[in-house]
């Protein structure tokens, strides 16, 4: 096993399209990293160029110690499993897994003690003289994994490898992958646009957008420090909640208006993001995650600081808990990283986002216990966690206070 | 009867006179290859047989006249132009599906259009580059037009058949330690086997029943493909042996028919299902 970096990789295609710019991260040895983002953000380029399979235009790739830049991909030593699995269609599974190993002239017996120790590892024994038309969607992704880890490389690469998969499916081989990876102590490289696959294989996850790298961190750091409003908003979901908010000083500490309500923020959210005091009498964008709202009523004593009144919209019971849509008069955020993000699901979203602010009213999200007695068309009175509210400068669009953009310290918000 | 039953007959009497059209001309040459001089010019021919008079047709157009010589020079040159064309023809298919280069959509599109030349526009030049090389009456005189003539068919056939295969397949092999000559060896050859059966026999019917082109450069009657020695029977000096031009005709049809029929049995659809998702 072993380490990939890149330092300052970027990408131009012969056409001028620019994939990738300025790219640097380091992977460590056995670590999964997840690279994610919406569709066109440069994630599977940068896959490609640590497979080979695609020129590096600019900066280096090193997989340990060696610069693979002009390397064939035979010559790095690294497995990749492509999103539509890409297996040899005329061999038969044990074959396929075998293939690699023959090219390489490993001795017979060696192969067929790996074939077998892969088939076992992925429970596809009795499939080995079947031909990939034979298989389920399933079996065809773990033949596609088997061929992957028979190898015992460097480096693993995947790519998207359970987005044809079934929702249902797709849970259970997401355990599995990062079982197997555990298990095998694999450097490895995961791509995907989902961020729940992001959130629960990565143990570091990077977010990229437009061919730049947004943040690397943690799933939870990632989720608890965002650091700008287009990683705050695509990590999460239910997404966070993102409306403007009026940033005043009131009694000595700070004072958050939003819809016309004042939710207080406590001395130590304001002392852990130094900077924010600089923002008291302009407008920022307010990040309130869909669990920090609960129906006031089921949380006994609030005090007015941490209430919000709004209207609900609908109500989605899940069982265990219930996603209240309520509607408060205040702007959501609109900054062009938010629009991406909604883009990314629908053009529809941003029409949704547009006429929002038209109107001036943010539908936020809250997860609410199930005994809420919130029902459409009526007003609720919701209880904010304050001590978790999230800023964002509005014309930066960066978090307020932490986090940094590209881990250059120099980009940190003021 | 029912109406699903009504269209079942009325789609094999269909299928059946398609069939009865089709195959009318062949088994009329057949019949006509097997009867005297006088018979033939009953009609319709009568289906009385006489062996000997069969054994004389056929005695007579393979010995006397030499056809087994023909019938090995023609299997020489349809052979040797169909495999070179393939040999180079289906790398040249690869790296057009694969590779873009600068110009490659263009270059691509040009060799075919050479196919839309007809042999008549460029017989009386290929005859004399053939003779400055001085190849004519050899097999090589021959070998190499057939072999431009074919090419452009075979490129074009199997860039079709290579666009179909996924290009992870090719990635995948790569990764798995192969470089892009022994990937098209490994692993995409017996993917696009269909397609190369396919290319390779619109090369020997073609390169079969060329004529013109062989009129030109082949003299030497020890040289000649069979379509050459058929119009050979039309002579000035006498007239025509019918019975004689359709035994020649049989043993014309009979090598290529062999060869289609076995061919067909390979050429099969859907070799790459399950190669993806």
């Amino acid at each position: 096993m072993a380490t990939v970096s890149f330092a300052d990789v970027g990408k131009v295609y012969r056409d001028g399209t620019r994939a990738l710019s300025e790219f640097s991260l380091d992977v460590a040895d056995g670590e999964f990293m997840v690279f994610v983002g919406p569709s066109g953000c440069g994630k599977t380029t940068a896959l490609r160029m640590v497979a080979g399979l695609e020129a590096i235009s600019e900066g280096e790739i090193r997989i340990g110690n060696t610069v693979v830049n002009g390397l064939h991909p035979r010559k790095r030593d690294v497995a990749m499993v492509f999103q539509n699995y890409a297996l040899y269609p005329h061999m038969t599974v044990y074959k396929n897994i075998a293939f690699s190993l023959k090219v390489r002239k490993t001795p017979p017996d060696d192969i067929h003690r790996r074939v077998e120790e892969a088939a076992r590892i992925l429970g596809l024994q009795d499939e080995l003289g079947r031909k990939p038309a034979q298989l389920s969607g399933g079996q065809r992704q773990r033949v596609a994994m088997g061929r992957a880890i028979v190898r015992n490389p460097q480096v693993f690469l995947m790519d998207e490898p359970l987005s044809n998969l079934d929702a249902k499916l797709r849970v259970q081989m997401r355990a599995e992958i990062a079982r197997i990876q555990h298990e095998l102590g694999a450097t490895t490289v995961y791509v995907t646009h989902d961020q729940v696959e992001a959130m629960t294989m990565g143990d570091r996850v990077a977010v990229l957008r437009r061919g730049r790298l947004q943040q690397v961190a943690p799933p939870q750091d990632l989720y608890e420090r965002p650091a700008n409003l287009f990683v705050a908003s695509f990590i999460g979901s239910p997404e966070m909640n993102l409306v403007e908010a009026g940033l005043e000083r009131h009694d000595g500490g700070l004072v958050c208006r939003v819809a016309g309500q004042a939710l207080e923020i406590p001395a130590g959210v304001a002392q852990a993001r130094p900077g924010l005091e600089a923002y008291a009498g302009k407008t920022v964008g307010l990040g309130i995650r869909p669990e920090q709202l609960e129906d006031a009523s089921l949380a006994g004593d609030v005090p007015a600081g941490q209430r919000l009144r709004g209207k609900v919209v609908t109500v989605e019971l899940l069982g265990s808990e219930l996603l209240a849509h309520v509607e408060l008069e205040a702007a959501p955020v609109t900054t062009q990283e938010v629009r991406e993000v909604r883009a990314d699901v629908d053009r529809s979203r941003v029409a949704d986002l547009e006429s929002e602010a038209r109107a001036q009213r943010t539908v936020v999200i809250g997860r609410f216990g199930i005994g809420s007695a919130a029902r459409p068309g009526e007003e609720v009175e919701m209880h904010v966690d304050t001590s978790r509210l999230y800023f964002f400068d509005l014309e930066s669009e960066d978090a307020i206070g932490y986090g940094t953009r590209t881990g250059k310290p120099e980009e940190v918000a003021p | 009867m029912t109406a699903h039953r009504v269209g079942r007959v009325v789609s094999y009497v269909v299928m059946i006179l398609i069939g009865v059209v089709a195959a009318a001309p062949f088994l009329y040459l057949l019949v006509l290859s097997f009867k005297s001089r006088i018979d033939i010019l009953t009609v319709p021919p009568t289906l009385h047989f006489d062996w000997s008079q069969i054994k004389s047709n056929y005695g007579n157009v393979v010995h006397e006249q030499g056809y087994i010589t023909y019938i090995e020079n023609s299997a020489i040159v349809t052979g040797a132009s169909t495999l070179i064309a393939l040999a180079l023809g289906v790398p040249a298919g690869y790296a057009f599906s694969r590779l873009h280069f600068r110009g490659s959509d263009t270059l691509a599109s040009t060799i075919l259009s050479f196919r839309f030349m007809p042999p008549v526009a460029v017989a009386i030049p290929i005859f004399l580059m053939i003779r400055y090389l001085g190849l004519v009456n050899g097999y090589l005189g021959l070998i190499l037009p057939y072999v431009a003539f074919t090419l452009p068919l075979v490129v074009w056939i199997m860039i079709g058949f290579f666009d179909e295969i996924p290009h992870e397949i090719d990635e995948a092999a790569m990764v798995d330690g192969l470089t892009r000559p022994w990937v098209l060896l490994r692993v995409l050859l017996p993917l696009v086997r269909p397609g190369i059966l396919v290319a390779a026999t619109f090369g020997v019917i073609f390169i079969w029943n060329e004529f013109l082109v062989g009129l030109y450069i082949v003299n030497s009657q020890g040289h000649w493909t069979i379509p050459i020695a058929a119009s050979s029977l039309l002579t000035v000096e006498s007239p025509i042996d019918w019975n004689i031009a359709a035994t020649v005709g049989i043993l014309t049809v009979i090598p290529i028919l062999v060869f289609s029929m076995l061919v067909q049995r390979y050429i099969v659809r859907g070799i790459t299902a399950g190669a993806v998702r």
